[in-house]
């Protein structure tokens, strides 16, 4: 009366059957998969929900920032003498300004710039903070010690007084701005990465790839990279919305934007004199615009991070 | 003579997004003043959680069903500055890596001197001869009162703890892998220490660990724990001498030792406690499973001087077989 | 005899990350000594046992011999060749040949690669295939053969998903994948379930049996080794401290460490509940390690002539007032003062009297050494008086050599003819 010994038997649970729909088994290991499938798990919670709230804002605003031209009442620089500091109305939903314009259409013109700044400064500050920070974290020894000191001198500068200074030297302008706020954020994405990499390099499967015989190169890309990726969001949304705030800043203080190109942050600037005569729509709608794309980064970031850190936890079990 | 320690249907399970996992489910355990007792088992068969369940210091996402009994009192329904006096001072506790328990800021002169006056109404210096001490007793030197715990061997912290552990007087330690991650010759320092001071204070002990060697050195009774059950019970020299329930067969056996003269195992893996196996946990992994086996539950009950859960040794089951 | 691996006199030391400061310091850069001379050779086709606690070095060796760490000193010779000099990218090839499996199968996997791809990786590492779907053929058969069945099923899981058996199975499977011919397991079981050991055993030894392979078994579970092993080696702070026979060392250990070791170990039998004999202290760190025999202040068999150095009397002294704590501590700390202030000299170590004048410190000293025993005081030459307080001398120690004979190496003066 022997019993069978049983095959192999591996202690999962069940799995959400709405998930496996929305995200099939097999593309759950890529990547992508490996931080969208976790946001999916908890989209009943309250992490979750902040996350999905703080990318709706990011998505609304980018829609808005592309579509700019099409859903724009009025051109945003067409000066209209007839119509000046009109408040909010059914024909201005938003209002006028000092010279007529349409502040509605203004404030979606202003999300395309913010965009701009957005994609042409983080995304730059990614593509080369990144990459060096995996390098030298990797490389170790006098390299990385040149390297982060360089790094940690500019990471400790007041960001929006770097910014100034650059600007000041470069001067006004959309790329300009971009290339400030790139300076200023590649510390940022160099450090984080940099000492994730530091981290992993003491894991023992890094030391079993070198047991293998593999390269350098193939254990920075296959072993370090793919777990450290994992971080890059976080930053990525924290950057984006601290980049907004610096370019407004800027706009704000006269360094930034070209007038009459729409920016939020000029608008601001610009507006700040009407206060004292009760005209409060041509500050109030910039103001929240950036207020609301910069909470709504700001929640994308934490929730990505809440989420994610803990799949690194398990993942490690 | 009342226990010292007594668990009624305790169970704790943890509800996780996968399901509910069925750490501990339904023991019935007592400890008396003055006993060793032995809680062995595989990774997942639920002793830690059973430990850290009478400490009561489970995980918010835990819940616990049944009582937990200490000197007559059910741990669940005391306030918690209750819970901490008995959990300080009646009872003492030891853990697997002492850094986890140790601050590094502090030094130890520090944590013994919180540790007291937490519970005691004592003068700083009165607190410290208690601390220098207890740490004699575990051969620690005073000279190194003030140092900090990273400036410790391995074996040191652990004596450190177990001085901790003692210095109230408790009436029960409970030791959570002790010596796990010590070497042999440090772990015969270290179980011989806390045998000595067991002896001069008799304390009792709940020794929690899959080290089935300790457990026969130290203890004078052993529970077998599977997939959160208590399977087998009683005397340590009665079980390992003769074990009863095919788990604890294949567990002794499975133990390399100096005379080991062919290996052992027991086939198939240590179940997942989401979705167990129907019935008696083992019976896929057991080489005599029979009919009732996957049916239901076999009750631990009572057979020739110890408990054993297991429908072969039930004797009003068919085909059970009946010791002799 | 055909020897796969040959080491001679090998040293590993670790220089010790201290700051800024403590480097400008006298007494120059510290460095842990891992494996401080280390030589031994291993036939190929042999189970070689390398036993030692933790802090024994054995970890470092086994690495060293796979020149994952770079050793600081002497010669590993593999297949033949000479590679203890050998750059990172020309030792990279030779991992083809030797491998090793590691204790903690959840460390050892990268979390972010299926078990599919973690094995494949070699394949693609050594350009034996370029795709990982090229590789899958020969994986799905290495995973048959250390028992992940069925393979298809394995292929795409992810480490979290798998029991620490499998993870080694496939930590084994990834090393296996190339053929090598030299395998050295670090503590490959001790982090396994009683239950699961005796599998993973088996399958080491099933497949050193059908592909002719040699391992190097590093574990610190003299019971798992007397099992498997043809030779052991015993090690200790960084020095093989005896060699033989497998059973021969069991039968008949010469070491006074091996003795403690095999007395040490827990036998599950509550009928033969022995009281042990185990010797004091624990494993020193190996930046300053004793003089001489490094086992020498734990060892019960000491002799006068083992080592004993000043060091020694000041551990003595200080271990000696934990008994103290009752009752004439207050004196201790007063005559003899604080112990780290103590000055040593060679073989002499000097205190400074306290108050009440070198003659007390004298008497004290003298007092001490007369009641205790053992091989330390056997070991001190004279106690004499000087301007400001007393001096202890310790005589010179026998230099120890490694005794040969029979099939066995034993570091150990007492066996060593004067």
């Amino acid at each position: 009366m022997a019993g069978k010994p049983v095959p192999s038997d591996v202690a999962i649970g069940p799995e959400p059957a709405i998930g496996a729909a929305i995200l099939p088994p097999a593309m759950r290991r890529g990547i992508l998969g490996r931080v969208l499938w976790p946001l999916i798990e908890e989209r009943r919670t309250l992490t979750g929900i902040m996350t999905f709230v703080g990318l709706g804002f990011l998505l609304a605003f980018i829609v808005i920032a592309l579509a700019a031209p099409l859903i724009s009442p009025y051109d945003p620089l067409a000066i209209n003498t007839s119509e000046l500091l009109k408040a909010p109305s059914a024909s201005h939903l938003m209002g006028t300004d000092h010279l007529g314009r349409d502040v509605l259409s203004r404030v979606f013109w202003g999300a395309r710039t913010s965009l701009m700044i957005m994609a042409i400064g983080v995304l730059v500050a990614l593509v080369v903070g990144v990459p060096i920070g995996l390098t030298s974290g990797y490389l170790g020894g006098l390299v990385d010690r040149a390297v982060v000191l360089v790094m940690d001198s500019i990471y400790s500068f007041p960001g929006l007084l770097l910014a100034m200074a650059l600007a000041a030297i470069l001067g006004r302008g959309v790329v300009n701005i971009g290339i400030a706020i790139t300076v200023i954020y590649v510390p940022l994405y160099f450090r984080v990465v940099r000492n994730h990499v530091v981290a992993v390099k003491q894991e023992l499967f890094v030391e079993a790839a070198r047991a293998l015989g593999a390269k350098p190169t193939s254990v920075i890309a296959r072993y370090i990279t793919f777990n450290v990726i994992s971080s890059i969001p976080v930053i990525f949304s924290i950057s984006a919305a601290d980049a907004i705030l610096t370019a407004a800043g800027l706009s704000f203080i006269g360094l930034g934007i070209d007038p009459p190109i729409p920016d939020w942050g000029a608008d601001l600037a610009t507006a700040q004199q009407w206060l004292p005569n009760d005209i409060w729509w041509t500050s109030f709608f910039p103001g929240f615009m950036i207020l609301l794309l910069t909470v709504g980064l700001s929640m994308l970031g934490e929730g990505i991070n809440d989420i994610v850190n803990p799949l690194l936890r398990r993942t490690k079990a | 003579m009342e226990n010292l320690l007594e668990t009624r249907s305790l169970s704790i399970h943890y509800r996780m997004r996968r399901g509910t996992v069925r750490a501990v489910e339904n023991v019935n355990f007592a400890l008396a003043r003055g006993e060793a007792v032995g809680l062995v088992g595989e990774s997942g068969c639920g002793k830690s959680t059973l430990a850290k369940g009478i400490l009561e210091v489970l995980p918010r996402y835990a819940e616990v069903k049944g009582e937990i009994l200490f000197e007559g009192r059910d741990l669940a329904s005391l306030p918690p500055t209750e819970l901490r006096k008995v959990r300080g001072e009646r009872i003492g506790l030891i853990f697997q890596d002492p850094m986890t328990r140790l601050d590094p800021l502090m030094t130890i002169e520090d944590h013994f001197t919180e540790l007291i006056r937490q519970h005691r109404e004592v003068e700083k210096d009165e607190a410290k001869a208690m601390a220098l001490k207890a740490l004699a007793a575990v051969g620690i030197p005073p000279s190194r009162f003030r140092n900090y715990p990273h400036e410790f061997s391995g074996g040191m912290r652990q004596r450190i703890m177990i001085a901790m552990a003692l210095v109230l007087e408790p009436k029960l330690i409970i030791a959570d892998e002790p010596t796990t991650s010590l070497d042999v010759i440090v772990e015969g320092q270290i179980l011989r220490v806390l045998e000595e001071l067991r002896q001069r204070y008799g304390l009792a002990l709940l020794l929690v660990t899959h080290n089935l060697g300790i457990v026969a050195e130290t203890c004078d009774r052993v529970a077998v724990m599977y997939a959160g059950r208590i399977v087998e019970e009683g005397p340590v020299r009665d079980i390992f001498r003769e074990p009863l329930h095919p788990y604890t067969q294949g567990l002794l056996h499975s133990v390399i030792h100096l005379d080991t003269k062919e290996l052992s195992s027991i086939p198939g893996y240590p179940p997942g406690l989401v979705r167990p196996p129907s019935g008696c946990a083992f019976h896929p992994r057991c080489p005599e499973a029979f009919e009732p086996c996957p049916k239901a539950v076999p009750a631990l009950v009572p057979k020739v001087g110890r408990r054993v859960a297991c429908y072969l040794h039930h004797d009003d089951v068919e085909g059970g077989a009946t010791v002799g | 005899m055909d020897n796969i691996v040959s080491i001679e006199g090998l040293k590993v030391y670790f220089a010790v990350q201290k700051n800024f400061l403590s480097r400008l310091l006298p007494g120059g850069p510290k460095y842990v000594r891992a494996v401080d001379g280390v030589s031994l050779d291993i036939r190929r086709g042999e189970i070689y046992g390398l036993v030692g606690e933790s802090g024994s070095g054995k970890t470092t060796l086994g690495r060293a011999i796979l020149r994952l760490v770079k050793p600081s000193e002497g010669k590993i010779v593999f297949e033949g060749s000479d590679i203890s000099h050998l750059k990172e990218r020309e030792v990279r090839p030779l991992r083809r040949r030797m491998q090793i499996v590691f204790q903690d199968p959840h460390a050892a996997l990268n979390p972010a690669m299926t078990v599919g791809a973690a094995i494949a990786h070699p394949l693609m590492i050594h350009n034996q295939a370029t795709k990982e779907q090229d590789a899958k053929p020969n994986v799905l058969r290495m995973m048959d053969e250390v028992g992940l069945n069925p393979a298809e099923d394995f292929y795409h899981k992810l480490p979290s998903e798998l029991s620490g058996g499998q993870l080694q199975r496939v930590v084994i499977a990834r090393a296996m994948i190339l053929n090598p011919s030299f395998i050295v397991a670090d503590e490959p079981v001790s982090m396994l379930d009683m239950s699961v050991r005796a599998r993973i055993l088996e399958l080491l030894l099933d497949l050193k049996r059908r592909h002719n392979l040699t391992y190097l078994f590093i574990t610190h579970d003299l019971a798992t080794a007397k099992f498997l092993c043809n030779r052991i080696g015993i090690m200790y702070l960084g020095k093989i401290m005896e060699e033989g026979q497998a059973s021969e060392v069991y039968a008949d250990p010469k070491h006074p460490y091996t003795k403690a070791l095999l007395g040490a170990i827990p036998i599950p039998d509550p009928e033969r509940r022995t009281a042990k004999s185990l010797p004091r202290g624990e494993i020193p760190d190996a930046i300053n390690p004793p003089a001489n025999c490094c086992f020498h202040p734990r060892c019960p068999a000491a002799i006068e002539g083992c080592g004993w150095e000043p060091r020694d009397v000041l551990n003595y002294l200080e271990e000696r007032r934990t008994r103290l704590v009752t009752g004439g501590l207050d004196k201790d700390v007063r005559v003899l003062g604080e112990l780290k202030r103590a000055r040593i000299d060679g073989q002499t170590v000097r205190f400074r009297a306290s108050g009440d004048g070198p003659a007390e410190l004298l008497e004290y000293l003298r007092g001490i050494v007369a009641e205790a025993h053992g091989p330390l005081f056997d070991a001190v030459e004279g106690i004499s008086l000087e301007d400001d307080g007393v001096s202890l001398r310790l005589k010179p120690w026998t230099d120890i050599k490694e005794v040969i004979s029979d099939r066995r190496r034993v570091l150990c003066i007492l066996f060593q003819s004067t």
